[in-house]
This record gives structure tokens, C-alpha cells and sequence, in this order.
């Protein structure tokens, strides 16, 4: 699939009443989640447009604070479903699992904050 | 006094919340759910989080989200408002437990007084009348000799009843069978139980409240407010003082809100709802918390209430005196018809009288939350000057984008009989 390919999907997506979409081709999974209408999931525009690449940015489900996993450092790799960081909310740890494989590219809080609701927290670069 | 305080609320009472805060000088967090980030009281407040998604179970009602945020960000109270979490003994415990205030009463008053059929219970317990009404009712005989213990007109009352089902009026004994066995019916295909009971039907009756201040020793008095005017149990037009009382009856109003009140050690703003029908009145419910239409009370009796709130929550003491109301005032509630579109694009008010709204040109009423778009409240002298003041502002009010009851409230204040004041809480409008 090429960059202007899953940018068109996305933008048709965008129009559609869709919570939660998920599309594989190949050895490519997109996942989207437009819950809040927000841009969850932005194309690269890197300059290597020969590579297909996506990134996806993972958000706070709650408000607590945050606590950085090691599995979820700057340049690792991850796997869909795997526990990247942890909310304590009035004292219990919830998961924040990544719902993408991929590596991640960025933490965009520090360790220890208190994170809103829909807080940006990851960037994860979807390996395709 | 608190340095800072979390407002768990949206809209126009965040924002009352908010200046109440200002002129004390104390710092506000607003909390807000995605769908209200642009909303005017977010902008209004020192700090902001967004504590959850449109849904309020998700966000305004989100216990945990509230009480991280107000940990996290180090308030000393949390002010609830009115509606969402304002009556929730559970979440005013956990205030408590994380060394929180919750400003109004402590949990333990909240399950006893704001609960219907507890607060029903102390009343008689305290010699306070009641509406007359029967326990349970499952066999014809008891129906009979209940009813004719109560006096007709009655109703029949589905035990789990709501929203006009299961509910029906009886002038006569001669009714009273058939209009039983469709109650039961009713009540069996919808609430799945067919257990009913019997209240004595009050004619012409009137809805009558008292607003109360405690500091836990004194209860003061803050006057007495006129709701009858209401749309399938909605407030729609509230007045300041109610102008149906001779001095006698208000006094017995405030001696039975004192009997009610006075011994239960009560911190915050209350109000005492009852119904007055022949001369006579009958305990309602009690609502332990900030209400809507306090604006009516603050400008009969010169009293800013939401800072005498924030006052008595930091252990500010009152007198057990009752305070003089001057002039009347009313107050009408713009609120959202049913519509199509949802974004405002004009939205005029006269600037000689008081407003209360959270929107502006260009929000979009969420279809999440409730249908109050704006309070406009009026006060003069008399009530017949305060009715000319209100036609006056109404006319004055253009909005657009939406649907609105403008045109109903202006019907209601021309009408013969809100002038006449002959209204009551079966009043068709």
C-alpha cells in the first residue's frame, strides 16, 4: 500500500461513523480509533515516500499518572496488546497496552505526570 | 480559607462557581469532558483538565477521574454544583476519606436527607406533615379501607413508577377498582412488579420551598422561593418570595423547616421543598445541595449564596436568625426544544438584568448533558413590576442556530394567570 493509498482510506474513514476500524493488507495493519473525532492515527511524511509507514499515536484512557514501563523506551519494539506503561488511578495500576506492533518513537510525557484524559503519551512507528 | 478549589461541574453553574471563587480569591480547577474543551467556564477557571469523554458516566460522574485530578493538583475542596455527583454520599466518603472537603453536608447526612422515602420518615418522625398516603397495597379490601382513610380525590401509584406510567388519578370510590387493576397492569408490563400504593391527590396545590444555611450548630433562614410553575415536573419559572403566604402561614413554614432541619447538625446551603394546598403545607423532599434557581433567593435577600456556601464549608459560622427578603424576583429558564441543528449563531441578551448561561455564539449543545441554556432573573420592587421588568428582557432575547422556549415563556408571563398569580403545579403550559 502506498503512503497517498492510506492516506485516501483514512480520509474516507474519517467520514464514516466508525468508533473503531481495523484493516490488514498484507503485511500491513491499520488500526483507527475516532472515538473522540481526533486524528488518532497520522501518515508519515518522512522523507523516504517509498516507505510505506505510519504512525500512531496512543492516548490516555484515564486521568492518573503515568509510570514508564521498560518495554515502552524510546526505540523498542513492541508488539500489539503488549503493556507499554501503567495510570494509577486512586491507587490501582491499569494497563496501557500498545494497540499497534510497531517501535516506539516517542514519549511525550515524563515519567511520574499526571495525565488527562486523551493525553498524548506515545508515538509508536507501525512496522510494516 | 481553601487556596484552591476543583469544580465538578460543567456550564453556566461551573462558571457561578468560578466568580463566587474569585471574589474569595481562591483558585479553580475546571474539569471537563472532550465535548466541552472550547466551553466558556474552561477558559474561565486558573487550571483545566480534561477528566473524560462526553458521556457524563465517563467524565462529570467519573469519581475516580475527579478525585486523581483533585489530588494531583493539590485543592482542598471540591464543589460539586447542582445535579451530576451534588447528592452522592458515595462520592462525598471519598472526598472525606482522601482528605478532600465535599462542599455541602457530610455523607451521612446526604443518605438520610436527600433520600425520598428517608427524608419522608424523619418529617413524621419530627411532627412535619406529609403527604397523607398508604404503605403497600396487594389485596382489594386493604384498597378500599386505605382509600377511604385518605379521601378522594386520590392517586394510584405505581411502587416503581416514572414518567407518568403507572399513575392514576380518582375522584370517586366508584373508580377506585378499575383505576387500580390498570395501574397493576401498567405497572406490571413496564416496571415488571405490580405493587402499588395510595396518595391523597392535592388540589390546586402549590410548590413552595425554603432555602436553608447551616454551619452544623445554627440553621439561618434565607427566605422562601414559589416554583409551581413546572413542564412534566421540570421548574420553569421560579419567584422570590412567594407571594400566596400570609405572614402566618410563612411563619409555619419556617417552624416546620426548622423542626425538620434543626437537629441534624447541618454544614451547607439546603432547600426544603413542600407543597402548599388548602392553607395547609406538606413536606416534599430535601435537596442538600446548591440549587438552580438560587439566583432567586441571592436578589430577595442580598446575599451572594454560592460564597456564604464556600464560607460555611470552611467552618464559617451563621445565626439562627431568618433573613428579610426585599422586592421579588423572578426567574425564567431558556431551555433547548427539540431541534435539528445545534450550533448557536446568535445568542442576544439585554444587558440591564441578570444572565446566567456557559455558552456563546459558535458552541454546539451537546445532546449529553441537560437542556438549560440560560437564566434570565429579573428583580424590582413588586412582583407586578418584576413581571413588566421580565416581558421587557424577554423581548430582548434573540437566539438563533437552535430551537428554544422563547416563545412559551413570553406566553407564560403575559398570561392572565401568572399575573393574576392564581398558578399551581397542574397549571397546563
Amino acid at each position: 500500500m502506498k503512503f497517498n493509498e492510506i492516506s485516501q482510506l483514512l480520509d474516507k474513514i474519517a467520514t464514516m461513523p466508525f468508533s473503531h476500524v481495523e484493516i490488514k493488507d498484507g503485511d500491513i495493519e491499520i488500526v483507527v480509533d475516532q472515538g473522540q473525532k481526533n486524528e488518532e492515527i497520522v501518515a508519515s511524511t518522512t522523507e523516504q515516500s517509498n516507505v510505506d509507514e505510519a504512525i500512531f499515536v496512543v492516548k490516555s484512557p484515564l486521568v492518573g499518572l503515568i509510570h514508564f514501563d521498560q518495554s515502552g523506551a524510546v526505540g523498542t519494539q513492541i508488539i500489539k496488546k503488549q503493556v507499554i506503561a501503567q495510570i494509577e488511578s486512586m491507587k490501582l495500576y491499569n494497563d496501557i497496552q500498545s494497540p499497534v506492533t510497531g517501535t516506539v518513537l516517542e514519549q511525550l510525557v515524563d515519567d511520574g505526570e499526571l495525565v488527562e484524559f486523551d493525553q498524548e503519551l506515545f508515538k509508536i512507528r507501525i512496522d510494516g | 480559607m481553601f487556596q484552591k478549589i476543583l469544580i465538578a461541574n460543567r456550564g453556566e453553574v461551573a462558571e457561578r462557581i468560578i466568580r463566587a471563587c474569585q471574589k474569595l480569591k481562591i483558585q479553580t480547577v475546571a474539569v471537563y469532558s472532550t465535548v466541552d474543551a472550547q466551553s466558556r467556564f474552561v477558559e474561565l477557571a486558573n487550571e483545566k483538565i480534561c477528566i473524560g469523554s462526553a458521556p457524563a458516566k465517563k467524565s462529570y460522574l467519573n469519581r475516580e477521574s475527579l478525585l486523581m485530578a483533585a489530588l494531583n493538583l493539590n485543592v482542598d475542596a471540591i464543589h460539586p454544583g447542582y445535579g451530576f455527583l451534588s447528592e452522592d454520599a458515595q462520592f462525598a466518603e471519598m472526598c472525606a476519606e482522601c482528605g478532600i472537603t465535599f462542599i455541602g453536608p457530610e455523607s451521612g447526612l446526604i443518605r438520610q436527607l436527600a433520600d425520598k422515602d428517608k427524608s419522608r420518615l424523619l418529617a413524621i418522625e419530627q411532627g412535619v406533615p406529609v403527604i397523607p398516603g398508604s404503605d403497600l397495597i396487594t389485596f382489594d379490601d386493604e384498597l378500599i379501607m386505605q382509600a377511604k382513610e385518605i379521601g378522594f380525590p386520590l392517586l394510584i401509584k405505581a411502587a416503581h413508577g416514572g414518567g407518568g406510567k403507572g399513575i392514576r388519578a380518582i375522584k370517586q370510590e366508584a373508580d377506585l377498582l378499575l383505576g387500580a387493576e390498570i395501574v397493576q397492569q401498567e405497572a406490571k408490563s413496564s416496571f415488571a412488579a405490580g405493587s402499588f400504593y395510595l396518595e391523597k391527590k392535592l388540589v390546586h396545590a402549590r410548590h413552595i420551598e425554603v432555602q436553608i444555611l447551616g454551619d452544623g450548630q445554627h440553621v439561618q433562614v434565607l427566605g422562601d422561593r414559589d416554583c409551581s410553575l413546572q413542564n412534566h415536573r421540570q421548574k420553569v419559572i421560579e419567584e422570590s418570595p412567594s407571594t400566596v403566604l400570609t405572614d402566618e402561614q410563612r411563619s409555619q413554614l419556617y417552624k416546620y423547616t426548622r423542626q425538620l432541619i434543626e437537629n441534624q447538625h447541618y454544614v451547607g446551603l439546603g432547600t426544603i421543598e413542600f407543597l402548599f394546598a388548602e392553607n395547609k403545607f406538606y413536606f416534599l423532599e430535601m435537596n442538600t445541595r446548591l440549587q438552580v434557581e438560587h439566583g432567586v433567593t441571592e436578589e430577595t435577600v442580598k446575599m451572594d449564596v454560592v460564597q456564604q456556601q464556600l464560607l460555611v464549608a470552611d467552618g464559617k459560622d451563621v445565626t439562627n436568625a431568618d433573613v428579610m427578603m426585599n422586592g421579588h424576583a423572578i426567574e425564567c429558564r431558556l431551555t433547548l426544544s427539540p431541534c435539528v441543528t445545534n450550533e448557536i449563531t446568535q445568542f442576544d441578551f439585554p444587558t440591564n438584568i441578570r444572565v446566567e448561561t456557559g455558552y456563546r455564539v459558535g458552541d454546539k449543545i451537546s445532546a449529553y448533558y441537560d437542556g438549560l441554556l440560560a437564566k434570565i432573573i429579573c428583580h424590582a420592587e413588586t412582583r407586578k413590576l418584576a413581571i413588566i421588568k421580565m416581558k421587557k428582557a424577554l423581548e430582548a432575547i434573540h437566539v438563533s442556530g437552535i430551537e428554544t422556549n422563547l416563545m412559551q415563556l413570553k406566553t407564560i408571563v403575559s398570561s392572565q394567570e401568572f399575573m393574576e398569580n392564581t398558578i399551581s403545579i397542574d397549571s397546563k403550559i
